[in-house]
């Protein structure tokens, strides 16, 4: 009594009144919100962190951190852009030299200004030691450089023995070999399968050899990464005047490219988020439905006393207010300790094979915790306003003397009749469906909740399963065996020494299909042709943007990727001259999004124009004496374009001009030109799968050595590569069982939130009705037909779930399959008909089980 | 000045075959510390009555003076105030608030006036009513008569001009109804407070200083005891 406080307001005193008497109410609703912050908290810190790790992963793919840059530019041109409102700063790179091992170059000696280096490129690159060069000696090499001069433990200050070379090979100061001083390493990201890397000289070594910045690589740092590729460089076309030779190069940023990217993953997160909401709302109104004939009748009696409305629904806000606060900090604690401890490891996991260094990555922003509160926050008050509502709509005593409404007369009339002779036959499932349906909104909102729930957890088991990285690979063989891209480019720079040279020979298919052994099935090959394109048609090449840098082939397609192909162009009414390359020798030009909006006019001048083509020929082969195939250019083609027919192109069509044609004019071609096998795929038995395996790995590493000992290149230059389907999955494993892991996290907690709103309104109406069974014992009712009651309704409500989830969430499923299937061209879908049988026979349990436990516990110990 | 004061007072509920005249064209005066008490069978507009006088209802037709104010002019706020400051109601059910001890529950009503409270001014009004030492417990620790001479507390504790009870001795035994009856009374005395109640019982009828009979919304008899 001493400790009793007297002077608490009226408001504290209601407030703690009401804590005590909704305990069991508060703790559900407590739950309830922070299941949502912090399901909700995570989904937006993951989903930030995807684009975060996408960024970074496009900025280390790029090479560097803006999407923009000039070709040939000035020291200048550099200064004066600086001036543009939209460019934040400027930065000068140049591809001066070359390092060579044995005439093959294996790494690009870069001259780099400081804002160019600190700000714009080095972002691509992790794990810097040491600095920029600054003396005339100075280098800083890749990682991947020092790994190919065999340095494992690199030191600053070590002196490296280099063959360097400047790309303007009228220059010959400083060439040759010399020695230099390593200042620096890094690990870079560019072009991992390739074997030749980037090395950085001094700005100095440039100057003292008589070279200055002309003809550099002006980087734009633009203040918007939200603009598109195309936008920025219509604004530069404004406001730059370019000289002949120099060109704009802008992609979309990185920035944008990752969110663009992300779309879909976002658009499945504010689904997602959206139904949680929903869930959370249901449950919440249910919870204050549920006890709102007793809330109600408390809300009389204060205002019969003289208790204001407005002060009890200041009093219920304080009141949900509190379980807000409360529940979005602990909502926001169990998010942030997912989102500080779980999440950084489900990301690094599901990027360890994309990107190995994330240490830029953030995923903790307080935020993202505000924006998931606030959903909740105006979800709860929702639900309360609609309580408030009633009690608006009521008077005092209206209010003091509230009962729930029994069914309408209209409904009771139109059972009448049905509910009679149930009646006399069965009067256990009379009384359970009235029962059942006496609080039909209650019944129904819970039912709903259950079937969201099980929606979402049925509809992620069906993305999870189609987008399987299995059924990416379905159609993929089993082996691939290809030149690689370095030993093309080498051998074409070089030029064979033998007129007709066959890179891939019939003898080394022969090799293969001998180690495979009889199991190989399914096997297929990709044909074409190392040209060489003649002065008519240069013109075509230099278009792409490092279209002379880069390796032209001609390669064939099949006659379904021509249909697809055609019904692309039809569908994205594409410029190009079908006709000609379908019936005459007609060619379009494959590029990888390397056809800048600049030279998109000129590029439409070149359809129709020739390109004409030579056989490779020994070095020193006189040109004019031989005569050439010619092709006609119909169009460019971007393999990148969203819709682009999944064509199987050598090297994925990356940094490679292809000249595509038909296999009729392949048929033509091979008059004059040497017919080349660029791959062989096949598939072999399950069983023999790995035998296989490690016998085509050794064979292949064989004709590596075979082909290095024979053209004496360096032991880093391999003829031949090789993929196995098996270790692309095994790779892809980790991305897998996390992707599925959290869909699950997800999809629990839906389906706890729903069991728990069915739980609740199940118990909270046994509850109630426990009265109701005493009477109805007392007028003679026995046991067994009390249970029988129970239990019939726990099979309606069961079927009723059956119903719905059968309906309603096999069309949920249906839809988010349709979206996956738009957005993911491999993406499978399975019916999850055990996952469906699964939950309809745990949900049968439950609704079985529960009556027969609130029987025992209650009817027949109260006995 | 008289404490209540009803004219031409009429309630229907409904219309067509639902129609009820619950009150039909009542006008009553109640003095001050006057302890009133209607009676009359069940249907008879007794509650109606009473609902209307403590402002719970609005009338079909005519006026209601309480403490000389026409709360049929109150919007349905100044009412709940007006109720607050000039009316103490006493219900069947008690109608006590579980989840406050019974020292909240009597002074909740004060308190939502801002009224400074005097503790020791409760002690002494539940030393009156008997419950001295149940102040601190919950409702459901209580006996039926304690709750409700809580409940009375409550009810009196504001100092309302009127005191209005419900059905107040409806839930509890024959020898508990005049004890709570006999506190209440003396209570009011004491505090001199207008007391008008609703009952089906003589005997509570009979502690009254005036009895009024009602039957089919009308007032059949009026008399002074």
């Amino acid at each position: 009594m001493k400790k009793y406080n007297y002077d608490r307001t009226a408001q504290q005193v209601l407030l703690d009144s009401y804590r005590k008497q909704n305990r069991g109410k508060n703790r559900l609703l407590l739950l309830a919100v922070t299941l949502t912050v912090s399901v909700i908290y995570c989904i937006l810190s993951f989903a930030y962190g995807k684009i975060q790790t996408d960024i970074q992963k496009n900025i280390r793919a790029d090479g560097m951190a803006v999407s923009v840059y000039i070709e040939n530019g000035t020291e200048e041109m550099a200064e004066q852009l600086k001036s543009l409102p939209y460019i934040a700063k400027t930065g000068k790179e140049k591809f001066a030299g070359k390092l060579l091992d044995q005439n093959i170059k294996y790494c690009d000696c870069v001259a780099a200004d400081e804002t160019g280096f600190q700000e714009i490129l080095s972002p691509a690159y992790t794990q810097i030691v040491g600095s920029y060069p600054e003396q005339e000696n100075d280098i800083m090499l890749s990682a991947k450089t020092l790994e190919y001069l065999g340095i494992s433990e690199p030191q600053i200050g070590m002196e490296l023995d280099l063959d360097f070379y400047w790309n303007d090979i009228f220059h010959s100061d400083g060439t040759g070999e010399q020695t230099f001083c390593l200042s620096g390493y890094f690990t870079d990201y560019q072009n991992s399968s390739a074997a030749s890397s980037i090395a950085f000289l001094s700005e100095k070594k440039l100057t003292e050899n008589g070279l200055n910045w002309d003809s550099c690589r002006v980087l734009l740092d633009t203040r918007s990464h939200t603009l598109g590729g195309i936008q920025i460089e219509n604004k530069l076309k404004e406001d730059v005047r370019l000289t002949e030779d120099q060109r704009i190069v802008s992609t979309d940023s990185a920035f944008y490219r990752a969110v663009e990217g992300m779309m879909g993953s976002l658009g499945f997160a504010v689904v997602f988020s959206f139904l949680i909401l929903l869930c959370m709302f249901l449950c919440v109104y249910n919870i204050l439905n549920l006890s709102l004939a007793e809330d109600l009748r408390q809300y009389g009696l204060l205002e019969v006393i003289g208790v204001q409305q407005k002060q009890i629904i200041k009093v219920m806000f304080w009141q949900m207010l509190e379980i807000a606060a409360k529940g979005s900090f602990t909502g926001g604690m169990a998010g942030a300790f997912a989102v500080l401890v779980i999440l950084p490891l489900v990301i690094r996991k599901m990027y360890l094979e994309q990107a190995s260094e994330l240490e830029r990555l953030s995923l903790f922003h307080p935020g993202f915790l505000l924006i998931a509160m606030v959903p909740t926050a105006v979800t709860i008050c929702l639900a309360v306003f609609l309580v408030k509502r009633k009690i608006s709509h009521l008077s005092p005593l209206e209010c003091l003397n509230y009962e729930e409404i029994p069914l309408t007369k209209g409904q009771e009339k139109a059972h009448k009749m049905k509910s009679l002779i149930s009646h006399r036959r069965h009067p256990e499932i009379y009384l359970a469906r009235k029962y059942l349906f006496r609080s039909r909104k209650a019944f129904f909102i819970t039912i709903i909740t259950l079937t969201i729930g099980c929606g979402i957890a049925l509809a992620s088991s069906v993305i999870v399963r189609g987008v399987d990285i299995q059924n990416r690979f379905l159609k993929e063989p089993d082996f691939w065996i290809g030149i690689t891209q370095e030993a093309c480019q080498t051998l074409m720079e070089t030029s064979p020494d033998t007129e007709n040279m066959v890179f891939f020979s019939k003898d080394l298919l022969e090799d293969i299909e001998q180690t495979a052994g009889n199991s190989m099935g399914n096997e297929s090959q990709l044909f074409g042709f190392y040209p060489i394109i003649g002065t008519n048609g240069r013109e075509s090449i230099k278009l792409l943007n490092q279209g002379e840098e880069a390796a032209t082939v001609i390669q064939t397609l099949t006659t379904v990727e021509k249909e697809q192909l055609q019904s692309y162009i039809q569908k994205q009414e594409q410029t190009a001259d079908w006709e000609t390359f379908e019936y005459e020798n007609g060619t379009f030009l494959l590029h990888d999004h390397r056809l800048s909006e600049t030279v998109a006019e000129k590029a439409m001048q070149q359809v129709g124009k020739e390109i004409e083509v030579y056989d490779l020929v020994p070095v020193g082969t006189e040109m004019s004496g031989l005569i050439p195939e010619t092709l006609i250019n119909c169009g460019y083609l971007d393999i990148t374009e969203e819709q682009f027919p999944d064509l199987n192109l050598c090297w994925d069509g990356r940094n490679t001009n292809i000249l595509l044609v038909t296999e009729d004019t392949y048929g033509k071609l091979t008059k004059k030109l040497t017919p080349q096998i660029f791959t062989v795929s096949f598939d072999v038995e399950g069983k023999q799968e790995n035998s296989i395996k490690s016998q085509l790995k050794d064979f292949i590493q064989k004709k590596n050595m075979e082909f290095q000992a024979e053209t004496g290149y360096s032991d880093k230059l391999n003829l031949l590569q090789i993929e196995c389907k098996s270790d692309l999955l095994a790779k892809e494993q980790n991305y897998i069982q996390t992707s599925r892991l959290l869909l699950l996290v997800i999809s629990g907690c839906l389906i706890f939130i729903g069991v728990l709103n069915f739980l609740n309104v199940r118990v909270a109406d046994m509850i109630l009705r426990k009265k109701d069974c005493t009477i109805m014992r007392s007028i003679g009712m026995t046991k067994k037909q009390l249970q029988k009651m129970f239990l019939a309704e726990g099979l309606l409500t069961w079927l009723v779930l059956f119903a719905f989830l059968v309906t309603i969430d096999s069309i949920l499923i249906g839809g988010a399959s349709w979206f996956m299937k738009t957005k993911i061209s491999y993406f499978v879908f399975h019916y999850p008909i055990k996952e469906m049988a699964g939950i309809l026979l745990v949900l049968l349990g439950i609704c079985m089980i529960l009556p027969r436990f609130f029987y025992k516990q209650n009817i027949e110990r109260d006995k | 000045m008289a404490a209540v004061k009803v004219i031409s007072l009429t309630k229907e509920y409904g219309d067509g075959e639902s129609y009820i005249k619950a009150v039909d064209n009542i006008s009553l005066t109640i003095g001050k510390e006057e302890f009133a008490a209607v009676v009359g069978a069940s249907g008879s507009g007794k509650t109606t009555l009473l609902n209307l006088i403590g402002g719970l209802e609005y009338p079909t037709h005519g006026v209601v003076y309480v403490d000389g104010v026409d709360i049929t002019q109150l919007s349905a706020e100044e009412q709940t105030c007006f109720r607050r400051q000039h009316i103490g109601f006493i219900f069947q059910k008690y109608n006590l608030i579980p989840a406050m001890n019974i020292f909240e529950n009597i002074v909740l009503p004060a308190k939502l006036m801002d009224r400074k409270i005097d503790k020791e001014e409760v002690f002494r009004l539940a030393e009156d009513l008997e419950i001295q030492d149940k102040l601190f417990q919950t409702p459901d620790t209580l006996s039926g008569g304690q709750q409700q001479r809580a409940a009375i507390a409550r009810a009196i504790f504001t100092r309302p001009a009127i005191l209005l009870g419900d059905e107040l001795t409806g839930n509890l035994d024959s020898k508990t109804r005049v004890s709570v009856m006999k506190l209440l009374k003396e209570t009011c005395r004491k505090y001199r407070q207008t007391l008008l109640i609703v009952t089906h019982d003589k005997t509570v009828a009979a502690m009254a200083d005036r009895i009024i009979c009602m039957k089919d919304g009308r007032i059949v008899e009026n008399e002074k005891v």
